[in-house]
């Protein structure tokens, strides 16, 4: 086992190196550095700035240099635990990502967990009860809940507590607690404003588990080892939990890996609506304003977790699948 | 032999005189009141100084009391506080803009005779943040220590330079210095009033010569011991330097000579920024009270305009002025006003025109060069626009034709240059295209160069920004009907800069930018004057030294005429010389206009008091920074 693990670890530090490349190629391909960026910027809002200015810029940030002389002084100094310098926050990458980071995986798994605490137990109760009243109602919600875009449901989330209720639900906190270090009064403020990203990140996830674990179960259930554990006069309860469920588990643990992923990137978005102080807004307005380091930072730790997801994921079906073997 | 103009502010001086004699009668913010007892605090006339600047309130004498809730968005938003919170320049305009400067953080000034010597004087008594005493020794640690170092101040600016040469001080008592070039600088008093002069005073002495290895030996062990790459970095970091500097909204420590000061910084990730009300700020209201009246600043950090714009919708912002208040979201924001509890308050812009049509004179394709620079060319472009129709689609009829040119109104404003080729004349167009050699038509219909090839003319604007993208799609449907094949080029803004930076653009729609006072001090409109002046970017690159191409006489002409008006510092001699740099631009006419200016708007509060209708905006005068927020207050 720990020689599977060993080898699944050391698997992904070419992949590691493919994706900071990749990272580094999707940064540079727009046009204009982040000077030029910049320069537009005020120039917009009517200020002014020197080109003398933006030439020391430029220097100071070492864009003038070969693409590829820039990519291995970033790579090597992420290597030192050194993810550069945010040209627009003018502070270390690192200080700038992990707070951020560290809120993007918080709602995740908090996310993660709720999803799978909801689409287990509905999952599979629809399938046991296939085309009863309940089976119905949570395909129905199922269905819709896939098919609204986590971003609109955001938004309309967002109109409707702004327009009717007069209270805006964007953000993790209260002003009056957004600086202030934890304490139990902040976690409580933090729950009551953490269930709408929650809500809105989770539900379409939560649908398709749903119908995910539903069809598994469904193809399971009447197979022959079912019927003979019923014959022999197993409870039903007792007998699908402990043999069909076991099964159809499977490929819903190999999804973990992109669940992860999938939920970082969904989070870019709705965090963007609805003003979350995670990753997803910090990375977006970085790519906006061409901010490399911090947005190369970004796309690599992301990169990093789908590697981690799929290596959890892996890992995962090793234990509960005797089957499948470690070589 | 000096000749002075203190008199205009003479009576303003006097009044602020005046009042300090009633020392006693000062009052303080209530929550002041408790410190001042506990001995934490000076009493409220021993922190106010000898000659507080006594400010009259918009409306009425307000109460003190309240968190003011703004809103700025994304990571590079540190203009937003500078120009709500940070403008205390040396001296200031006037709120109407009319050009009249007034004492601020000086009292007065005097000129020598020929313009190379300015004198100030400052107030007695005023103070620091932390209540160390502001005085002349303050702004010389700013021009003979930061102002000349190369790490610090890397690029100079243009207005505390006179042809390279950086300024000199003399400082003759604590309250009297004298800042001096061997050349004359006519336009230093009104930049010294303009956002830029608050460069002048920003830096506090006896707290930043702590980071500099002239005053603290240890200072680059320091640093290092910091973090810091080096003593400059850490200085940057604690001090912030230049006016626009990030690291300006960093350092709660760092004494300020703002209403304000910081609490909560701006910095990584942070998704709130506060202030606290400054118990040293040296103006008072004509009641004696201690300013500002708003106790708290909370700002809040937004992934997005949207964010900020629902929180406006929810009554959750006191002021808003930028980003959200453009006239894409008028609609939702009138929609909205009675549930958010805010009204709109217009903004008058003060801009040579609602937008600038810039055909490129520098163009570096050699068949389209010879056309662009056909000034026939350009008056048939005009002559093809119909401005009413155009104005009343985008504008909703605001607004009155008009080319680039200096607001009617002002000393600035140019007849000749500011309604020429206004007509809408497709006859008279058709005619001047026809007479310029571009009379072949392809199979298309559309004109030919004169060798034959066909003439494709890109218009370039940026899609960001609606308005002007809106127009560029309107003008290039009318200049086809006159036969030129106009085509929209829709660009992202990184790469509409990158192309007109490096002249290749053919036409590029950009706002207009000075049209009062400030033709001064950016003048790029009216003649090439740097990379920002679209319609010859190489002849402004020449300008500033920085290579491009040789301009022809005329051009050579409005630069050394600028050079005389920075000759002198007589604002009737000045404005007679811009009259001629204007003549020149108005034969040439490099640029074509469609509209007077359009005015903005504000997001106000309606409990938000003592805020003004009507005033006059741009960068350099800066709203709300010009209304004097200290005296904003909630009402009861």
């Amino acid at each position: 086992m720990l020689f599977f693990i060993l080898k699944r670890i050391a698997g992904m530090i070419p992949a590691m190196l493919a994706i900071s490349v990749l990272a580094f190629v999707v940064i540079q391909l727009p046009p204009g550095d982040y000077v030029s960026t910049y320069a537009a910027q005020i120039a917009q809002s009517g200020e002014r700035v020197d080109s003398a200015v933006l030439e020391s810029l430029r220097q100071r940030y070492g864009l003038g240099e070969n693409v590829v002389v820039q990519y291995f002084k970033w790579i090597g100094g992420i290597a030192r635990g050194d993810f550069g310098d945010s040209f627009e926050w003018r502070q270390p990458v690192t200080e700038l990502i992990w707070g951020r980071m560290g809120m993007t995986a918080l709602i995740s798994l908090c996310t993660l967990v709720l999803m799978w605490a909801f689409s287990l137990p509905i999952g599979i109760y629809s399938a046991a009860r296939q085309y009863s009243v309940t089976d119905y109602l949570s395909t129905a919600f199922a269905f819709l809940a896939m098919a609204t875009p986590n971003f609109l449901l955001a938004i309309v989330l967002l109109y409707i507590t702004t327009m009717w209720f007069g209270v805006s639900v964007g953000g993790l906190f209260s002003p009056a607690f957004e600086n202030a270090p934890w304490s139990l009064a902040k976690l409580w403020d933090f729950i009551t404003h953490a269930w709408v990203p929650i809500f809105v990140l989770g539900t379409a996830g939560t649908a398709s588990l749903i119908r995910i674990m539903r069809a598994n179960l469904l193809d399971e259930l009447h197979k022959p080892y079912v019927e003979a554990g019923r014959a022999k006069g197993l409870p039903e309860a007792r007998l699908i939990l402990t043999y069909p469920t076991r099964v159809a588990l499977n490929p819903f643990i190999s999804t973990v890996g992109w669940v992860l992923p999938a939920l970082i990137s969904g989070e870019l978005i709705v965090s963007t609506v609805l003003n979350l102080p995670t990753a997803g807004p910090l990375l977006l307005q970085a790519l906006k304003s061409q901010d490399m380091y911090l947005a190369g930072a970004f796309i690599l730790l992301s990169g990093g977790l789908v590697l981690i997801g799929t290596l959890v994921s892996d890992i995962l079906l090793a234990i509960s699948d005797p089957r499948i073997r470690l070589s | 032999m000096k000749h002075f103009r203190v008199a205009a502010m003479a009576g303003i001086s006097f009044f602020a005189l005046a009042t300090a004699a009633l020392a006693q009668d000062y009052k303080q913010a209530p929550e002041l009141d408790a410190l001042v007892a506990s001995g934490d605090l000076p009493a409220v006339a021993e922190r106010l100084g000898a000659e507080p600047r006594v400010i009259v309130p918009v409306g009425e004498v307000g109460t003190y009391g309240g968190t003011f809730r703004g809103g700025m968005v994304g990571g590079n938003d540190r203009n937003m506080l500078f120009t709500y919170f940070g403008y205390e320049p040396l001296l200031s305009w006037d709120a109407d803009w009319s050009g009249e400067v007034v004492p601020n953080i000086a009292t007065g000034y005097s000129a020598s005779e020929d313009s190379k010597s300015f004198t100030f004087t400052l107030r007695d008594g005023m103070k620091w943040s932390d209540g160390s005493p502001f005085t002349a020794d303050d702004v010389a640690f700013f021009i003979e220590d930061i102002l000349p170092d190369e790490k610090l101040f890397p690029s100079k600016p243009g207005w505390l330079t006179v042809e390279g040469e950086l300024p000199t001080i003399s400082v003759a008592s604590p309250t009297e210095f004298t800042i001096s070039w061997t050349k004359p600088n006519g336009l230093f008093i009104i930049n010294a009033a303009s956002v830029y002069g608050v460069q002048l005073a920003l830096l506090n002495k006896a707290y930043c010569s702590q980071f500099l290895p002239k005053y603290n030996e240890n200072a680059d062990a320091e640093a290092k011991a910091a973090g810091a790459a080096d003593w400059s970095e850490r200085m940057v970091a604690m001090c912030g330097i230049g006016i626009e500097a990030i690291e300006r909204w960093r350092n709660p420590e760092r004494p300020t000579l703002e209403a304000w000061r910081i609490t909560e910084p701006y910095e990584a990730g942070a998704t709130r920024v506060a202030f606290e009300r400054n118990p040293y700020y040296w103006k008072v209201d004509t009641s004696g009270n201690q300013l500002p009246y708003i106790d708290d600043l909370s700002i809040s950090v937004n992934a997005e305009a949207q964010t900020l714009l629902l929180s406006v919708l929810a009554g959750e912002i006191d002021y808003e002025v930028r980003h959200i208040a453009n006239p894409t979201n008028l609609p939702v924001l009138a929609e909205g006003m009675e549930a958010g509890s805010y009204h709109i308050s217009s903004r008058e812009s003060r801009v040579g025109n609602a937008m600038t049509i810039s055909v490129n004179l520098n163009s570096q394709d050699p068949i389209k060069q010879p056309i662009f620079s056909n000034k026939d060319f350009r008056i048939a472009l005009s002559h093809a626009l119909d401005r009413q129709a155009i104005i009343d689609t985008l504008y909703l009829g605001q607004g009155t034709a008009q080319q680039v040119s200096p607001r009617q109104g002002t000393p600035f404003y140019n007849e000749k240059l500011a309604t020429q080729y206004l007509a809408y004349d497709v006859d008279e167009a058709n005619r001047l295209l026809d007479s310029i050699g571009l009379d072949k038509r392809g199979g298309n219909g559309m004109r030919l160069a004169p060798d034959g090839s066909p003439l494709v003319v890109n218009v370039a604007a940026v899609t960001a920004l609606g308005a002007m993208a809106d127009a560029a799609e309107l003008f290039v449907q009318y200049w086809q009907a006159v036969g030129i094949d106009a085509r929209f080029a829709a660009m992202d803004r990184t790469r509409f800069y990158e192309e007109k930076t490096a002249s290749q653009h053919d036409i590029v729609v950009w706002g207009a930018t000075s049209g009062g006072i400030d033709v001064f001090i950016d003048p790029r409109d009216y003649f090439p004057f740097s990379t920002e002046s679209n319609f010859a970017i190489e002849w402004g690159k020449f300008y500033t030294n920085s290579g491009g191409q040789e301009p022809p006489d005329y051009v050579k002409e409005q630069w050394s005429l600028y050079d005389q008006i920075k000759g002198t510092s007589d604002p009737e001699q000045q404005a007679a010389l811009f009259q001629q740099i204007l003549d020149i631009a108005a034969d040439q006419f490099y640029q074509i206009g469609v509209s007077t200016a359009i005015n903005g708007f504000a997001v106000v509060g309606n409990t938000l008091g003592n805020v003004p209708e009507n005033t006059p905006t741009g960068w350099i005068h800066p709203d709300p920074g010009t209304l004097n927020t200290e005296q904003f207050y909630f009402k009861q």
